[in-house]
């Protein structure tokens, strides 16, 4: 079955504070799932979330909490999250026992999504922007 | 999702059984709780992880720190029956070779 073609779009803002995290990793889950990821995936899609997120708490990028749009676009699952932290290019950490969080996050997130997009303007807000397959999305349609 | 932290004693070590999810919010109740293991004087630490299906690398530093106090002790800290997300994170960033991770509880008795 052929998968998605037509853009739709939900989306949830979450306070910046810590403990609401967990409301964008159920959120992710939720959409994730109802559009057809293979369940791998549904878990790196939270997990990319989670660090996006944490590490825009830690950056201070977003002080007025932080919003995430899921988008469905010719057969991906598009997440966007802004303001994100200021990742720029992926980093492996040399030593795994004393990288920075920040660079173990990037890390991670680049090791999940490849071809993640952070645009990280001088004068404006960090947006993330990850795309992951959907197998099958009758119902997100 | 709340974080549970049980304690149980198994073959000599102190299992804390953790449940739930572990990210920034939830792990400074783990580092916390490990920690006063340590200064309580425990030596052998296995942290039960069967019950946790999510973790992201603020957990890992919390892990790092707790496991480095532990070292500075000269005891040991294990991980058990870690879950595939988890695991995922861990060898993402090569922390799966720093850490000792056991199947179960049950192989504390030979480690």
């Amino acid at each position: 079955m052929a998968g998605p073609t037509s853009a739709q779009i939900t989306r949830i803002h979450i306070p910046a504070a810590a403990e609401h995290i967990a409301t964008v990793r159920a959120f992710i889950g939720a959409v994730a799932r109802h559009s057809g990821c293979t369940e791998e995936t549904v878990e790196d899609l939270r997990l990319a979330a989670t660090e996006t997120c944490a590490q825009a708490l830690a950056e201070g990028t977003a002080p007025d909490g932080i919003d995430v749009r899921a988008s469905l676009e010719a057969g991906d699952l598009v997440i966007e999250i802004e303001p994100a932290a200021r990742f720029v290019s992926p980093l492996a950490p040399a030593d795994p026992l004393d990288p920075s969080s920040g660079e173990r996050r990037r890390a991670l997130v680049s090791a999940l999504f490849p071809d993640v997009r952070i645009l990280a303007p001088d004068d404006g807000s960090p947006s993330l922007r990850v795309a992951a397959p959907v197998e099958d999305a009758p119902d997100a349609r | 999702m709340e974080l549970g932290l049980e304690n149980r004693p198994h073959a000599g070590w102190a299992i804390v059984q953790v449940s739930g999810e572990l990210d920034l919010h939830t792990s400074p109740r783990l580092r916390d709780h490990v920690m006063q293991l340590i200064e309580g004087g425990a030596r052998l630490v296995a942290l039960d992880l069967a019950k946790v299906g999510f973790m992201d690398s603020s957990s890992l530093g919390v892990l790092i720190t707790c496991l480095k106090r532990m070292r500075e002790h000269e005891g040991r800290l294990v991980l058990i029956g870690v879950q595939s997300t988890p695991m995922k994170v861990l060898q993402l960033t090569g922390l799966d070779r720093v850490f000792d991770i056991l199947g179960s509880a049950a192989e504390l008795e030979t480690h």
